[in-house]
């Protein structure tokens, strides 16, 4: 199996390849999970730092009604009596600044600052219970219920099982990163074994051996197809392990930590998300192995490729920005977006099994057109010789 | 005298240039090569020696013309071709991340050996070519001359009877072209023919048992040196060179 031999050879190079290690290894096993883990950790102090704090408002000169002051204050806000609150922000005296003209209570803050943004809500709220509280009494000057202005209670209650939230929560951001990580871990060693073979001044060695062009051409699209698989599923564990591991030293909302006891990492799952990926992958590796053949060297063949990640970011961002689990059919015939699409119904395990065929088949095709695409390159002499 | 194991009849090969137009790299060139014997293709840069040697080894399609290899058409059985040669090609790479064992057994297996005879012929040619030390050794640490004694090896590991080698010694120092030229006297001397193009004229002249004399892709003259020097009525071979070339108008 001269194929066989050729795919062993493939790989190995691939696999010796220090920047292979580094972006397939390194990176996913290692500085991942730690960028994560460190953006996140941070990310959650500020956050409940944010909240915590208390902050100062300019309240305005005018304004003598002393149980707004009290409740400000008992909003974790210190009052700064001031002529001019809006300018209080600016000057950075103040988070949040009140005003009140013509019966108008004016709450200033600045949009572009998240303490602002909260000492203002906590304003907001302030001045919600005030108007809450003069109403009462007026209902009472005027000896009427309060209840008269509760005719009934609203309740949302979610029926959607723990699985599928937790499968919606995974299946969104593992089908962008696995669809993103398949591109781009094909990307290096689509480009090792194509221009980098002219580089190195090996592709005629291989070409004048028995080998025939198919067989080079096959062997080059599997082994590309393998690491960009590989890579994407490292990539998907490690990421899912961290935000695991996060969730739980750090979360203790214990609704999520019901949806995180449920997210739907089993054999099955697997299995069936590496059936999906399959032909997706040769269709990843095909599109990469095609362009990069046109490259004489390691650079061009980077520049040829970038379009075709943004290309490919497209679609992946519109399932990622739009996360409705309701799915056209004709979605399924979109390469990229259908792969999201099946990623997350095989996550939340509601499957659609039409357009998980569709889905499967037409990436089949996909990857079909891009093997022909391929060996079509690689029967150009044009293309493989070009020095 | 033996039949020709190497024959090329009017092979031609020509290229668009989008300066140029057509470009005629090969021009109705027509040679024999015999087993046991070093045919050398000496010509200047550009004349179209590594082009003829690529159409002999199947890496290009002749445009016209055709060539037979060990008695193979290369149009019709190339994968038969190629299995018949050994191909070294002008400053060929090697994989550098690969070990020379490996890259040596790869093209063995490529080439149909297996199990003990492929180990037993790659552990021969270690030794014979004296590279027990590194055999183990990523190429990328290998100083040029124990590389070139891996591309000899990749080369002849499934014993091809005919040789062909693309200015075999470019690029290499003086210890390293020594290694390459006693491989060519030693592989002619077991029977096998070969074809190395250069345009190097003291090694052709060392070398060669008979020469082609190529410019502009056409065939200008062939022969023993002896009959280049008839031919010219001159000695050097440098100088039967350019007097083949002024001949010829260039």
């Amino acid at each position: 199996m001269r194929i066989g031999t050729l795919i062993y050879k493939e790989l190995l190079d691939i696999v010796r390849d220090k920047r292979t290690i580094l972006s397939m290894i390194i990176i996913p096993l290692v500085a991942i999970p730690l960028l994560i883990f460190v953006v996140s950790f941070f990310a959650y102090a500020r956050e409940k730092r944010t909240f915590r704090e208390t902050y100062t408002v300019a309240v305005s000169n005018e304004i003598k009604d002393n149980e707004l002051v009290r409740l400000l204050r008992d909003s974790k806000l210190n009052i700064l009596f001031s002529s001019s609150p809006s300018q209080d922000i600016i000057d950075k005296k103040a988070k949040a600044g009140l005003d009140y003209k013509n019966k108008i209570y004016i709450v200033y803050m600045d949009a572009s600052s998240k303490e602002s943004k909260v000492a203002a809500e906590r304003c907001e709220k302030a001045l919600m219970v005030l108007k809450e509280n003069l109403i009462f009494k007026k209902l009472e000057n005027y000896k009427i219920n309060k209840e008269i202005l509760k005719p009934f209670e609203i309740k949302k209650v979610n029926v959607a099982p723990p699985r599928k939230l937790a499968g919606l929560f995974a299946g969104i951001l593992l089908g962008y990163l696995l669809v993103i990580m398949i591109f781009s871990g094909a990307t290096y060693p689509a480009i090792d074994a194509t221009a980098g073979e002219k580089e190195r001044r090996t592709i005629e060695i291989l070409l004048s051996s028995p080998a025939t062009r198919t067989e080079i051409a096959m062997a080059k699209l599997i082994a590309v197809a393998v690491v960009a698989i590989l890579s994407a599923l490292l990539y998907a564990v490690s990421y899912s392990i961290t935000m695991l591991t996060f969730s739980k030293v750090f979360v203790k909302d214990p609704a999520l930590s019901v949806i995180i006891n449920s997210l739907p990492f089993n054999l099955p799952v697997v299995l069936l998300l590496v059936l999906t990926l399959v032909p997706f992958s040769l269709f990843a590796a095909s599109c990469e192995v095609a362009i990069a053949s046109f490259a004489k060297s390691y650079k061009e063949a980077q520049s040829y490729l970038t379009p075709l990640m943004f290309i490919v970011i497209l679609p992946a961002v519109i399932s990622i920005t739009s996360p409705d689990t309701t799915v056209s059919l004709k979605g399924a015939f979109i390469p990229v977006y259908n792969m999201t699409q099946a990623i997350k119904m095989i996550m939340m395990g509601e499957i659609n099994i039409m357009f998980l065929l569709i889905t499967v088949m037409s990436n089949i095709v996909y990857a079909a057109l891009g093997i022909i695409a391929t060996l079509k390159v690689f029967s150009n002499e044009n293309v493989l010789l070009r020095e | 005298m033996s039949e020709s194991i190497v024959r090329a009849e009017n092979i031609s090969r020509f290229f668009q240039d989008k300066k140029r137009g057509i470009v005629r790299a090969v021009d109705s060139l027509s040679f024999e090569v015999k087993p046991g014997e070093i045919f050398a293709i000496l010509g200047p840069n550009g004349a179209g020696k590594t082009t003829t040697l690529r159409v002999l080894s199947t890496i290009l399609r002749p445009t016209y013309g055709v060539a037979y290899v060990n008695g193979y058409n290369i149009l019709e059985k190339p994968d038969k071709v190629r299995q018949s040669i050994g191909y070294l090609p002008s400053e060929s790479g090697l994989y550098h991340r690969l070990t020379p064992h490996e890259v040596v057994s790869l093209f063995g297996r490529l080439s149909g050996l297996k199990g003990n005879t492929l180990k037993r012929r790659v552990d021969e040619l270690i030794e014979a070519l004296g590279m027990q030390e590194f055999a183990h050794t990523r190429i990328e640490k290998l100083s040029t001359g124990m590389k070139q004694k891996v591309k000899v090896a990749r080369t002849i590991i499934h014993d091809p009877p005919i040789l062909i080698l693309d200015e075999p010694t470019q690029g290499l120092d003086v210890p390293s072209s020594q290694i390459v030229e006693k491989f060519i006297k030693e592989e002619r001397d077991k029977g096998k023919a070969i074809i190395l193009s250069t345009h190097i004229m003291e090694e052709a002249e060392y070398l060669a048992d008979r020469i082609l004399v190529i410019h502009k892709g056409r065939k200008r003259a062939e022969g023993t040196m002896e009959e280049l020097r008839k031919m010219t009525g001159r000695t050097r071979l440098k100088e039967v060179f350019l007097q083949l070339i002024k001949e010829d108008g260039a």
